[in-house]
């Protein structure tokens, strides 16, 4: 990541090495995969600057959280409404600090910090589930144990169970490599909600499933299985990606491998693995995987037309040193666009954007538009309607490893639709 | 077309091919690309002293431009690099030394094919530096791996074959054999790497995804495995990235924080407390935080050391060294009970022999024989299991065995125990440790499955 990620010794360029997003469409569901570096052609045209001019249709308002003591090492933005209190949240995590963060929004709109939790080293993604089926919220952490790229056992799944007023910490999993990701979902049809987890590692990852065992004597149980050795597991996306209403998993492999797969849920725990892209080129960097249903059509049939779990590409923006991406109707028009942030593009050119959204024409036919050039070293992204306005709003969030001072860094930054556009 | 209309093509062909000739050899290059050093991420000390070799530059001396090149690749700045070896060629087109860094910082920039042509250009010319006889065969590796880069497998595949002597061209090489549905010619590279590199942990995971790809379950079991208990791993540098390393050393506060470490080997430890100071003054970083830290707990300053260690974890987040450090600094200020604190939450970040061995023995000075025990059980855990790590089974067995011996209720020591014994063969004794490591934690899903392996094997 870099990932907490990797970067190679070809990653060290000054962002001129060009990015690619795939879209990897199965009708309903796509899976959307960020990939950072270089693909078959070096330098596709466009990758340096995306058409200029914002758009007519979106402006927004932005806003930086910042404490000033901390280096700026944001692993992890998501926006959820977590105190349903019908406000849309934010929850962080933040690797300079070890801890995972909500910043609750209050009904002036203004946000306050509430530290979920600030010992656990480096969380990369916390996924929001109510574990307990009690009506409230708990929070399920992936803990990469090192932001730098380390081959031992630190990494860990821990669940932070909401109790109320504070949250108790239950170690789900340990003694595995660096964990960059964790999502829930029932996996084997048993009603209780299971997690597909991601060791990214360095050398050696894998992914796994937890089955959930149940609470017994205030102890969570969790069985884990193993489904794919492979190093450099970033994200393990949960969908139904062949209509047949049970939950398969996603995951992306990056680290020189350089793969995508599927796990196609057969029931009762079991799972049979599919490697459905594999790039030659180990230095295309992938950095993420979404699972979304891009164009809204929600016909499985096309799918099913394909041919069995066979995924057609179409690669849909071309923007330097991508890492994440989030979708959200930006503009209000009905379709899903795509926000992309950059990691490391060619910040020795101040006017090289950080933050760019693709507009759906609702032909899944994009156009890149650029929202902003700082804050730079943007790591995670995440779409999500902050002002109640009916469109959706971006938070992102930076990670930079060396410690410098750079005016243009920022912890936490929301660009908020500007009313006036509506 | 006549013989004088003949004569007067080739002149004017003739004339156009020197004009050409001169024009490559005169012409003035464009400017050096410039770099904004307030957006360049590079510390200040560094940037001015690549300004002063900038001035200090003359600019008909190839080898200040060379040394200049060493100095911008070293930190990123590669358009600037390519220009200085572009100015060498020209000054100095016979010493064709610069040929293979000019090549690599074309590759940094993702210029591929311009990358290739420098490449042809150093095996053509049979160099020899900067990588002695080796030179050639990493030429051609990177140009196959640039091949790979724009997916052009086959193209890819006939370079990397040209690098037979380089481990990296043969690992890349099996990996796209074995996607081209040839994983039987994967696996006999493969075979030649681990036969002199057994403890790699790429060429043991590749094997097993080859073996399983074949449907030798068995095989791609053992591999794997093996593969979990590797500590080596392939490289994924450049091999002139050392002399970017070392070049890095000797500029800016790293050349001072270098100097610090240098300079406490000798045993100065006060010059060395000074540097380091310096170092950190000049540029925070958190390994260099820690290096002052402790030489300030060298130099008895435990306060000094305590303040520096929670300037870290403001900054960084706690770490297990930073707070081991506040805990051997808390000790000698006679605070056991934090230093007991800190310690705790060190092993929940990363457990080490050696803070488990710290926490025992505070354990033991409170007169807690039961809590001693177990901080002692957990320091022979941790070094059965970095022994395991490093496929010394003997080694992990006599720890692992102490470690139980001392608190049996920590299940991964029986599950390491489990593992050690079945690799060892010792079939009873794993699945004893098995059946106890799963009486802890029923949930242990890897015990589970070396119980059920270790069923298949005696079955069989």
């Amino acid at each position: 990541m870099s990932k907490s990620r990797v970067q190679s010794a070809r990653n060290r360029s000054s962002g001129k090495g060009t990015t690619i997003s795939l879209v990897l469409m199965a009708c309903g569901l796509a899976v959307l995969l960020c990939v950072q570096g270089r693909l078959a052609n070096p330098e596709p045209p466009g990758s340096r600057r995306p058409a200029p001019g914002i758009s007519s249709k979106a402006a927004f308002d932005k806003t930086v959280f910042n404490d000033h003591k901390s280096a700026v090492r944001v692993a992890n933005v998501q926006i959820v409404d977590f105190d349903r209190d019908g406000l849309n949240d934010i929850l962080v995590c933040d690797s300079a600090r070890n801890a995972v963060i909500l910043y609750r929004q209050t009904s002036s709109g203004q946000f306050t910090e509430r530290v979920l939790a600030d010992n656990l080293k480096c969380p990369a993604h916390a996924t929001v589930v109510d574990l307990h089926k009690d009506g409230d919220l708990d929070v399920v952490v992936a803990v990469l144990g090192s932001i730098f790229p380390w081959d031992e056992l630190v990494g860990r799944v821990v669940l932070l169970e909401n109790e109320g007023d504070h949250f108790t910490q239950h170690v789900l999993l340990d003694d595995v490599r660096r964990v960059a990701d964790v999502e829930a979902g029932d996996l084997d049809g048993d009603g209780d909600i299971d997690l597909a987890v991601a060791v990214f590692g360095y050398a050696r990852g894998e992914v796994l499933w937890l089955e959930n065992l149940g609470k017994k004597d205030g102890q969570w149980h969790f069985r884990d299985h193993q489904l794919l050795d492979r190093p450099g597991v970033i994200h393990v996306p949960v969908g139904d990606l062949d209509g047949d209403g049970d939950l398969d998993i996603a995951a992306v492999v990056s680290q020189d491998e350089e793969e995508l797969w599927t796990f196609e849920n057969l029931g009762q725990g079991r799972f049979k693995p599919r490697r459905i892209y594999a790039s030659p080129n180990y230095d295309v960097g992938s950095a993420g995987l979404l699972m979304c249903d891009l164009d809204k059509d929600g016909k499985l049939v096309w799918f099913k037309n394909l041919g069995d779990w066979r995924f057609e590409s179409k690669p849909i923006a071309s923007f330097g040193g991508t890492y994440a991406a989030a979708v959200g109707d930006l503009d209000g028009d009905g379709n899903l666009d795509v926000v992309l942030v950059s990691l490391c593009n060619d910040w020795s050119d101040p006017t090289r954007p950080s933050v760019v959204w693709l507009e759906n024409d609702g032909h899944q036919n994009f156009k890149m538009r650029p929202i902003d050039t700082t804050p730079i070293g943007l790591i995670t992204v995440a779409c999500g309607d902050l002002n109640k306005d009916g469109r959706a709003d971006i938070v992102a969030g930076s990670l930079i490893l060396p410690p410098i001072t750079e005016r243009r860094v920022e912890r936490i930054t929301t660009w908020v639709s500007r009313k006036d556009k509506r | 077309m006549t013989g004088l209309q003949r004569l007067l093509v080739a002149g004017i062909a003739l004339e156009l091919a020197g004009l050409c000739f001169w024009w490559r050899r005169h012409s003035r290059p464009g400017p050096l690309p410039q770099v904004d050093w307030s957006v360049c991420m590079i510390e200040g000390t560094v940037a001015d002293e690549i300004r002063e070799m900038e001035k200090r530059l003359q600019p008909g001396n190839p080898a200040g431009w060379s040394e200049l090149a060493a100095a911008y690749r070293a930190f990123g700045l590669f358009p600037q690099a390519e220009y200085c070896y572009r100015q060498v060629d020209k000054l100095s087109p016979e010493d064709r030394s610069y040929l293979y860094y000019w090549a690599e910082c074309a590759d940094l920039m993702g210029r591929t094919r311009e990358a290739t042509k420098r490449y042809r250009q150093v095996i053509d010319a049979k160099l020899t530096v900067p990588l002695g006889t080796r030179t050639i065969q990493y030429s051609w590796l990177n140009i196959g791996q640039d091949r790979l880069r724009e997916e052009n497998v086959p193209a890819a595949m006939d370079a990397l074959r040209k690098a037979p002597d380089i481990p990296r061209a043969k690992f890349l090489l099996a990996r796209v054999l074995m996607r081209s549905g040839r994983a039987k010619e994967a696996i006999a590279l493969l075979d030649d790497l681990l036969r002199d590199f057994p403890g790699v942990i790429e060429y043991n995971q590749m094997k097993s995804w080859a073996e399983n790809e074949l449907g030798d379950q068995d095989a791609a079991q053992e591999f794997y495995e093996r593969s979990l208990r590797s500590r080596q791993e392939l490289s994924k540098w450049d091999p002139t990235y050392q002399e970017v390393l070392e070049r890095r050393k000797t500029m800016g506060s790293q050349a001072w924080h270098e100097k610090s470490l240098q300079l406490e080997t000798q045993g100065k430890l006060q010059d060395a407390l000074e540097w380091s100071r310096k170092a950190v003054q000049a540029f925070w970083a958190e390994d260099r935080a820690q290096e002052l830290a402790r030489l300030e707990l060298l130099t008895g300053h435990p306060e000094e050391a305590i303040t520096l260690a929670e300037e870290c974890v403001k900054r960084v987040g706690a770490a297990a060294k930073t707070l081991d450090i506040i805990g051997v600094a808390s000790v000698q200020l006679g605070d056991r009970a934090r230093a007991q604190r800190v310690w705790e939450q060190a092993i929940e970040l990363e457990p080490t022999p050696n803070l488990y061995g710290k926490l025992a023995e505070l354990r033991r000075l409170a007169d807690d024989a039961v809590g001693a025990a177990r901080y002692w059980s957990l320091e022979q855990y941790q070094t059965g299991k970095d022994a395991w790590l490093n496929n010394d089974l003997a080694g992990a067995r006599e720890h692992l065995e102490k470690a139980v011996a001392l608190y049996d209720g920590h299940a991964h020591s029986w599950f390491y125990l489990g593992e050690t014994r079945r690799f060892l063969g010792d079939i009873p004794g794993a699945e004893a440790a098995y059946r106890r490591c799963l009486q802890i934690n029923p949930d242990h899903g890897r015990a589970l499955r070396g119980l059920e392996r270790m069923r298949k094997i005696s079955s069989k």
